[in-house]
């Protein structure tokens, strides 16, 4: 027989049992293949619910937004735009205008108001039901009053034309309104409180007589606004915190392979502060928290569980801002920066909801700095609603040590987002 | 008796959906001719054992790849001698192989060699490991030079000429021990 076949034959005939242990190896690492699995489905589903917690985050702040700017638009508005009524004082009459004078348009002339110099233009139909007078001149006069009617007259702020949507002049009704097109207006927004109006009939020629308009306040109190401390506010905040302790851990168990797996956390705090302004564009701001809550939990494997352990540190917290809106013509956005103060109150850790105080593990002081964005919604002259996000890092090393581990093997620092809602109300001295 | 309780295809499948006991029924089956195998390849017991070992974790993580086509003993073999052949790679960086000549050595009549399985292996595991390995490839699993070549990353001539050289030198030992074997008897 070939040797190479002898070799193979007797290779492939024998058996040998393998040592016991070789499958007690094998089945701890099946076990520790299982774990995985499980760990890693979960990890999955915990970076599922992360991401729908931001998804959810930011679209929450992009729908506060949106609304509190389409309220203050519309705030703006309403507080711009009464409807005005006319209520001519003459009774109504057929009249017929000859056609060969007719403009397609009457052209009146508003020279006798002061400061306001613009053409006034009102369809040929409204011409034709003006009262005539023995002199063959018909007058209008006219008496603007807050009240809405049937006849809308639509002013075009670009020329300050005004022009009749009805073909209709207001003399059978004795009354007319004044509308005002909206999607062109805003800017330059007017009140007319009281005119009087009179059209010659033969020249085309109306005259408005009006008082001199009032500039409606857009922003609260800007009269004094380049003193120092001229409006002081006083606020109250509350604020949802995504909250991260930032550790040798959290670090870690940002690896999808750890067996720990960071959680989001989010806490929820309460403040009240006062601001005053510098100059008409600098404030500075002042908060307290009596309670502000940070922390961190994790998922984690121990003692042969999939467990949570949540850190939770709870701090009397003092901020102060510098407070700066960059747009001149538009004061609702603003953007701080600053710093903070805050003392330890209560520091603890629930393992599977079981409570252990650790403050002596953490520093019984923390500071760091703040910086953000908020927009601002006044509601009324004093009251003013302000949405925000806040970014706060802390730049000391809150861990203090304890019997195992030393402080600076595990520099731990807080780190949040903040979203915030504040009301403030403004004084102005 | 046990493949009759338990056919390989519910074996197979048990392990696919990683029940531990089929898990064990595969391994109780197959270790012990895979651990023969893995001592043809191993210099000593123990390294036999971790290939053993990392063999059949291979095979449990992988069995999902394997699609019921052709054998599963022929499957389960080829993941060991891999799994030997780069165990020896990544314990020993330089594969050694044999330098010098080897003279030829007399046949030897395979009927009349009564020398245990243990024995064969002490003899096998004397050898060079490149040797070894090139020797095992090509008696064991039937392999061409060139596919050994390929393999081990070497050429076809040094193949032939290691295989030739593992040959003449087991079959000198194994001759050496069947006459110590006589003398003794």
């Amino acid at each position: 027989m070939d040797f190479l076949k002898w070799y193979k034959n007797t290779v492939d005939s024998g058996q040998e049992e393998p040592p016991d242990y070789t499958w007690e190896d094998i089945q701890n690492d099946l076990d520790i293949d299982h774990v995985y699995e499980r760990l890693e489905r979960s990890l999955q589903k915990d970076r599922r619910k992360i991401w729908i917690w931001r998804a959810s985050s930011a679209a929450g702040i992009l729908l506060l937004l949106s609304v509190g700017t389409m309220l203050i638009n519309r705030f703006r508005q309403t507080t711009t735009e009464p409807p005005i009524a006319i209520n001519s004082s003459s009774p109504p009459t057929t009249l017929h205008q000859p056609e060969s004078i007719a403009p397609p348009l009457l052209q009146t002339d508003t020279s006798s108001l002061q400061e306001m110099s613009h053409t006034l233009i009102i369809p040929i139909q409204s011409t034709q039901k003006k009262q005539k007078n023995d002199t063959d001149k018909s007058i209008l006069m006219a008496d603007l009053q807050p009240e809405p009617d049937n006849q809308t007259i639509i002013v075009n702020p670009d020329s300050f034309h005004i022009e009749t949507a009805s073909p209709v002049f207001p003399m059978a009704g004795n009354a007319g309104h004044i509308g005002i097109n909206k999607d062109r207006l805003s800017p330059m927004s007017f009140i007319i409180p009281e005119a009087k109006m009179s059209i010659d009939y033969e020249t085309l020629q109306a005259h408005i007589e009006m008082p001199e308009p009032k500039q409606e306040p857009i922003f609260p109190e800007r009269s004094n606004t380049n003193q120092i401390l001229s409006r002081i506010t006083i606020f109250a905040a509350g604020e949802l915190a995504n909250t991260w302790l930032i550790s040798p851990k959290t670090k870690e168990a940002f690896d999808p392979q750890d067996f720990t797996a960071n959680q989001t956390t989010i806490k929820q705090n309460y403040g009240i502060g006062i601001s005053g302004n510098i100059t008409e564009r600098w404030e500075i701001v002042g908060q307290f928290s009596f309670a502000r809550q940070t922390g961190q939990h994790y998922k984690e494997y121990y003692q042969g569980k999939y467990v949570s352990n949540n850190i939770d540190l709870e701090y009397t917290d003092i901020a102060l801002r510098a407070r700066y809106r960059p747009f001149k013509r538009n004061l609702n956005h603003a953007f701080s920066t600053g710093l903070y103060s805050a003392f330890l109150n209560d520091a603890h850790q629930f393992i599977s909801n079981q409570r252990t105080d650790i403050s002596t593990d953490y520093t019984k002081t923390d500071f760091g700095i703040i910086a953000g964005y908020q927009y601002f919604a006044p509601v009324t002259n004093k009251i003013t609603l302000a949405a925000g996000a806040f970014y706060r890092q802390g730049l000391k090393n809150i861990f203090a040590g304890n019997d195992l581990i030393s402080s600076n093997l595990n520099q731990s620092s807080n780190t949040s987002f903040n979203f915030t809602i504040s009301v403030g109300y403004t004084f102005s001295l | 008796m046990e493949k009759e309780l338990f056919p390989e295809e519910e074996v197979i499948e048990g392990c696919k959906e990683k029940k531990r006991y089929y898990q064990e029924l595969l391994y109780r089956r197959f270790a012990p001719k895979m651990y023969g195998v893995c001592l043809s390849y191993a210099q000593n017991r123990e390294q036999a054992s971790d290939v053993l070992h990392d063999s059949f974790l291979k095979i449990f993580r992988n069995i999902q790849s394997y699609k019921n086509q052709g054998s599963f003993e022929g499957w389960i073999r080829r993941i060991v001698t891999n799994t030997a052949i780069d165990h020896i790679r990544r314990n020993i960086k330089n594969v050694p192989l044999i330098n010098e000549e080897i003279p030829e050595t007399e046949e030897i009549d395979e009927e009349t060699v009564s020398i245990s399985m243990n024995e064969l292996h002490q003899q096998v595991a004397r050898l060079p490991e490149g040797a070894r390995i090139v020797f095992n490839l090509y008696a064991l699993e039937g392999m061409t030079h060139h596919e050994i070549a390929e393999k081990l990353n070497i050429t076809t001539g040094t193949s032939k000429s290691q295989f030739s050289r593992a040959r003449q030198l087991l079959q000198g030992w194994v001759k050496e021990l069947m006459h110590k074997k006589d003398g003794l008897s």
